[in-house]
């Protein structure tokens, strides 16, 4: 190992090996920190990785990569408190490319790191980057609990967790309200069992999203994942209402897994693990500056996710390799400073990741104002529903009329129209 | 099942020295107490007008130190700590 590298990496998620494996293909000198015993082992996903970003870097991996299974059912579980409704999109035609997989991490990311290592990137374990190193202002390199590395540029993707950038002044510490906390389980179950039970065929995976009732007072949603033999179920909230409502997550974990919504899909399950993990939820008001002299921020650290999608490896992917590309660029100019490795916001910022949390900034503010919407909606949903499929008697009109008098039970008009209005705008 | 059977399914590489600290007066002082809700691995008790600290349990997801400032956490040495083997 050199004393100097052109490079150095700090973690071994999807975003820093996307950002290793652009800059070891374009010939440059990268190594990769990791402070686990192999990538991977510290790192939680919900479940599911879309495969665009990844799949324009290396076209096709998804054929050898290790993943769980091909994802072709999405469902919204909208939770009452006696009653559950669902809506499920279905794909049933063989499609030339997946759009997600399932994946367990501590597999992809070993694979993942694999690759960056193949194409020529250094990738060390078992090492923990304690600070950036400063020279005038631009950061120099790592301090690491085994001495110093020195580099041109640094790539900070050390996850949720963003104390690198906090000491190095690039973000002040997230506030309890950008960050969510979400817990997990892995619970074992045969593959046949689990096709059985979701109506898959084999490597056909499904994705399940709750909101509602269970989630009262919270900014939070569940959710079930199929993997290849094991389901993935788990819950996240952000920390601010968790702490307003004194949730503790575990015990948050075990109501969820008991609601009649989930409980059939994971009955007689082993357990296999328990995990937990931050979310960045700071939105685009959230986020660190991507660029200073010497250092890029991609992935977590730079706060990318997407409430709405549940995106959050696949942007780390993107923001990951667009860091390397412009560390390449860099070393052939030979300029590290803020202005030249600024290319790097600017094209992040021109695409769909930027674009969409610009968008949605203050989307989570605004739910957690209007905290009722958690659960007021889909109890309307499911009460309205109800009522329309109750025979009793009443005609179908007088039936439309009592809906319309739940709606209103739920909500005041003035503002249902405000918060379409508001996720219109949002989202659109 | 209960929270201790699930950190018992645990890989942990411990380390002698703990990553985790707090500041006592403050704590003794605090009415919130959020780490004792928030943690998801319980490794805050309080007893006694004094809080413990499990750090051998902690799964690093960094949420007491967003929840409560008078927390001071950092990454455990390197090699050392949770390793999910589902993650």
């Amino acid at each position: 190992m050199t004393d100097k590298f052109d490079a150095i990496v700090v973690g071994t998620g999807p975003a820093g090996i996307s950002a290793a494996y652009m800059m070891a293909k374009a010939g440059v000198n990268v190594l990769v920190i990791e402070r686990g015993e192999f990538p991977g082992s510290k790192n939680v996903i919900g479940g599911v990785l879309y495969i665009k970003t990844i799949n324009d870097m290396l076209p096709g991996f998804w054929k050898e990569a290790p993943l769980e299974r091909n994802v072709v059912q999405h469902s919204y579980c909208l939770m009452g408190r006696r009653d559950f409704s669902m809506i499920s999109y279905r794909s049933t035609g063989s499609k030339e490319t997946p759009n997600g997989f399932t994946v367990l991490r501590s597999k992809f990311d070993r694979w993942y790191a694999k690759k960056a290592e193949d194409a020529g990137a250094t990738v060390i374990m078992k090492t923990n980057v304690t600070e950036l190193l400063r020279e005038g202002g631009k950061v120099v390199g790592v301090r690491t609990d085994r001495g110093d590395l020195k580099a041109e540029v640094t790539v900070v993707s050390e996850g949720a967790n963003t104390m690198l950038c906090e000491k190095a002044g690039l973000i002040t510490k997230p506030r309890p309200d950008q960050m969510a906390l979400a817990v997990r389980e892995i619970i074992s179950l045969p593959a046949d069992r689990i096709q059985e039970r979701f109506g898959l065929s084999e490597g056909e995976g499904a994705a399940i999203h709750y909101i509602g009732s269970p989630f009262k007072g919270l900014v939070g949603f569940g959710f079930v994942y199929t993997n290849r033999d094991s389901v993935s179920v788990g819950l996240g909230a952000t920390l601010s209402t968790m702490m307003k409502e004194k949730v503790r997550p575990y015990d948050l974990m075990e109501s969820f897994k008991a609601e009649a919504s989930v409980a059939p899909y994971i009955v007689n399950g082993l357990v296999k693990e328990y995990q937990a993990h931050m979310i960045p939820e700071g939105g685009y008001g959230g986020m660190p500056r991507l660029a200073a002299d010497g250092v890029l921020v991609a992935g977590d650290s730079a706060m990318l996710s997407n409430p709405v999608t549940g995106e959050g490896a696949d942007l780390a992917v993107l923001s990951g390799r667009l860091a390397g590309e412009t560390v390449a660029l860099a070393k052939k100019s030979g300029d590290f400073s803020a202005r030249y490795l600024d290319i790097y916001r600017r094209t992040l910022s021109s695409s769909f990741v930027i674009r969409d949390m610009r968008k949605q900034a203050g989307l989570l503010h605004y739910i957690e104002e209007n905290i009722d919407i958690i659960d007021r909606y889909p109890e309307a949903v499911n009460a309205a529903l109800e009522e329309w499929f109750r025979v009793d008697g009443a005609t179908r009109g007088e039936k439309i009329r009592r809906i319309e008098g739940i709606i209103i039970s739920k909500r005041r008009p003035a503002k249902i129209v405000r918060d379409i209005y508001t996720f219109g705008r949002k989202l659109l | 099942m209960r929270l201790e059977e699930k950190l018992y399914l645990l890989r942990h590489v411990v380390d002698e020295k703990s990553h985790i600290s707090v500041d006592e007066e403050k704590c003794a002082r605090c009415d919130d107490k959020s780490c004792l809700d928030i943690c998801p691995a319980n490794v805050y008790s309080y007893n006694d007008r004094k809080v413990f600290i499990a750090f051998e349990n902690c799964v690093e997801c960094g949420s007491c130190r967003i929840a409560c400032p008078f927390i001071s956490w950092v990454n455990p040495l390197g090699g050392t700590g949770i390793s999910y083997r589902f993650g």
